[in-house]
């Protein structure tokens, strides 16, 4: 009771600018939040895609077959040349053209993080559904929901609208492409290109999950596909079922059923050198049956690792800021209230306080300030982060943001103490 | 009983500007005396009072505040028997000016731990009332006038109840009028039964002193005891 007496007395002593600089420490904890949870937030998708997904280096490949191309047979082909550690991807089980009716004839331009830019017309929208291993990319990139194949959805199916599409959320696609009238609703949106982009994905793409389809009845499993015979006499057939697209090709005189689209990682032990040799080894010859083609230029896994380089650089500024306000609080406080703490301190002496007393109450006088001014922080942090629904707090800022203000408390103590014990005569 | 035998005391000892303050000092003060210390400036008046207030330590020599050795305790000691054993006033009344009267007497309560915080309202009204400043509690020091400051920092020192009063220049911010009252304050004291040690250049104010000791270059040079004087003639 009398110490709280004693420091209610010593902190009421301190009203010279006493807002300016608790601003400033508010200021500093609140930048420094926001900043490390932005970081935080990039990179950890920037390792979370190094973990999961490519190394650095990814390769586009068709693979043809004349049987049915399941998951599991397009494992043993890449096993077969040793790429059996490899992740890969299906980013287009299958393109289906669909009959728009709120996004035909509309100009898009798509933008890619890197600056460039697919700006043209479409009438079509292409459906795309995405396997269990696609997936997991996803919610790292969409706002809004994700089409869950384990719910049921009434009378549609949920997609996800690209990034630069016109589609939003709650958008609607009609078609008539099943036969039957079939409503394709907007649930999620790409909210940036960064995962997209590994896709090329197009504004006129929308993504659902395979599964989904397959409960509709809208496409049949891989393995519940029939084997089509090889007919050389049709010079080109064409046609969709939806994760296999059937081309026939003029140079190579025959048909050819299967073929999909991948993406191949570089497995984490292979050199890129070695990783491609295999590719091309797979490209230029015909393995069980499957012709292998190496995309033309490679995705490189790096491309949205880049971005980060800008991230960086633009966070620089916002670290000198954050220095320069905390310093300018520090500083101000210092100076501001030296000497009332100093002849607070040597009256109290005078009037009998021991040294670790007097310890004591300029270690709580400094850290009155800054803790509240941590605590406002945290909150308006918290408020950032539901008003603006963006992380401006996680854990780890504010431990680091709690760490950083201590230390800078620990600082003041210590700088308060050395001028309090060596001015501590001054009075007298 | 003070007691001081052969004490010196060196600032900046064994460096540079080393400077000798107090030489040699032999002096016994009894419980109850009225003591002024007079000297010219730089004569290590101060430095007296701030040993015997424990405040500073001698360089050498030995110091006994009654019932304590003070060479022979840590920092912390010093501070509890200044607290107890000790009421300090002093010439820019070391007061804290943005605070209120009661608070200002309210600190060596604070740091006494035999006293509870309920008993502080008490203490201080009575401290305060005996120094005639019953009324101006709730004031802000810096709103008061300086015979008005300087008897809140005799309530302080009185608070604690000690047996030794010390003053450093206590009147010289003062007009005479005022000195004069304040030292009246300081009878007072004495006729209660306190010992006070008070700090001054003024000879008139030394006069109504029962002892004068004068410092001269940081020895004693006189000592002289009313009483003594007067049985001498
Ligand atoms: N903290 C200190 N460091 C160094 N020298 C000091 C210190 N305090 C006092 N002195 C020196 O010690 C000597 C005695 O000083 P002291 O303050 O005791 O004198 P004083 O008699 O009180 O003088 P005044 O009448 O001016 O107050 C002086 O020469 C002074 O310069
Ligand atoms: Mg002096």
């Amino acid at each position: 009771m009398k110490l709280i007496f004693l420091i209610k007395s010593l902190l009421a002593s301190r009203k010279r600018f006493i807002v300016l600089i608790s601003a400033s420490f508010v200021l500093t904890a609140v930048l420094l939040n926001v900043s490390i949870a932005m970081c935080e937030e990039y990179y950890a998708r920037m390792s979370y895609i190094e973990r999961n997904r490519y190394t650095d280096t990814m390769e586009r490949i068709y693979i043809k077959s004349y049987s049915p191309l399941t998951d599991e047979y397009v494992d043993k082909i890449l096993a077969d040349v040793g790429l059996e550690k490899n992740r890969r991807n299906s980013p287009e089980p299958g393109d289906i053209p669909l009959e728009s009716s709120s996004f035909e004839d509309k100009k898009s331009a798509y933008k890619f993080m890197d600056g460039m830019v697919y700006d043209g017309y479409f009438s079509n929208i292409y459906l795309c559904k995405y396997s269990e291993e696609y997936s997991s990319f996803i919610d790292t990139a969409v706002s809004g929901e994700i089409p869950d194949k384990d719910k049921n959805y009434d009378g549609y199916i949920p997609v996800i609208a690209g990034y630069g599409s016109g589609l939003n959320i709650g958008s609607e696609i009609k078609s008539n492409y099943y036969g039957t009238k079939t409503v394709f609703k907007v649930v999620g949106k790409y909210s940036d290109d960064s995962l997209e982009a590994y896709f090329s994905a197009q504004p006129n793409m929308i993504y659902t999950d395979e599964e989904i389809m397959y409960k509709a009845g809208l496409e049949l499993r891989p393995e519940d596909q029939p084997v089509l015979t090889p007919s050389p006499e049709k010079e080109q057939i064409v046609g969709e079922d939806g994760s296999i697209t059937i081309i026939s090709s003029d140079e190579e005189e025959e048909v050819i059923p299967y073929l999909k689209g991948y993406y191949i990682s570089r497995p984490e032990e292979m050199t890129p050198a070695e990783f491609r040799a295999r590719i091309e080894y797979l490209t230029e010859n015909e393995i069980y049956g499957a012709l292998v083609r190496a995309n033309n230029p490679p995705i490189k896994g790096r491309v949205y690792f880049e971005n980060l380089y800008i991230f960086t650089i633009m966070s620089f500024p916002m670290f000198l800021m954050i220095f320069i306000i905390g310093t300018l609080g520090v500083v101000g406080n210092l100076i501001v209230n030296a000497d009332s703490n100093i002849s607070n301190m040597a009256v109290f002496r005078l009037c009998g306080a021991k040294v670790k007393t007097i310890c004591l109450l300029t270690a709580v006088g400094e850290a009155a300030l800054t803790l509240p001014a941590l605590a406002v922080s945290l909150l308006i942090c918290l408020l950032i982060g539901l008003v603006f629904g963006f992380a401006a707090i996680s854990v780890l800022s504010s431990v680091i943001t709690t760490a950083v203000v201590l230390t800078i408390t620990l600082v003041m103590i210590g700088v308060r103490l050395v001028s309090v014990i060596k001015d501590r005569r001054k009075l007298i | 009983m003070i007691e001081l035998a052969g004490v010196d005391k060196y600032y900046n000892y064994k460096m540079d500007t080393q400077v000798h303050a107090l030489k040699n000092i032999n002096l016994t003060i009894e419980d109850g005396e009225f003591v002024a210390v007079i000297g010219v400036s730089g004569s290590g008046k101060s430095t007296l009072l701030h040993i015997i207030g424990c405040l500073d330590t001698p360089t050498n020599g030995k110091f006994i505040l009654g019932e304590y050795e003070t060479a022979k305790y840590d920092e912390n000691t010093l501070s509890e028997i200044r607290n107890e054993e000790i009421g300090f006033v002093l010439q820019n009344f070391g007061l804290l000016p943005d605070k209120t009267v009661y608070e200002n007497i309210s600190y060596p309560l604070l740091f006494n731990p035999a006293v509870k915080y309920k008993m502080l309202r008490k203490l201080i009204k009575k401290a305060a009332d005996d120094m005639l400043i019953g009324d101006l509690l709730h004031k802000k020091v810096s709103e008061l006038s300086g015979g008005q400051k300087q008897r809140t920092a005799l309530a302080r020192a009185i608070v604690n109840r000690p047996d030794v009063i010390l003053a450093d220049e206590p009147t010289a911010a003062l007009d005479k009028k005022t000195a004069f009252e304040i030292m009246d304050v300081f009878e007072r004291l004495n006729e209660a039964g306190k010992t006070i040690i008070i700090v001054t250049h003024d000879r008139n104010i030394a006069a109504r002193c029962k002892r004068v000791i004068e410092l001269a270059d940081g020895e004693i040079v006189r000592d002289s005891k009313k009483g003594a004087a007067k049985l001498q003639q």
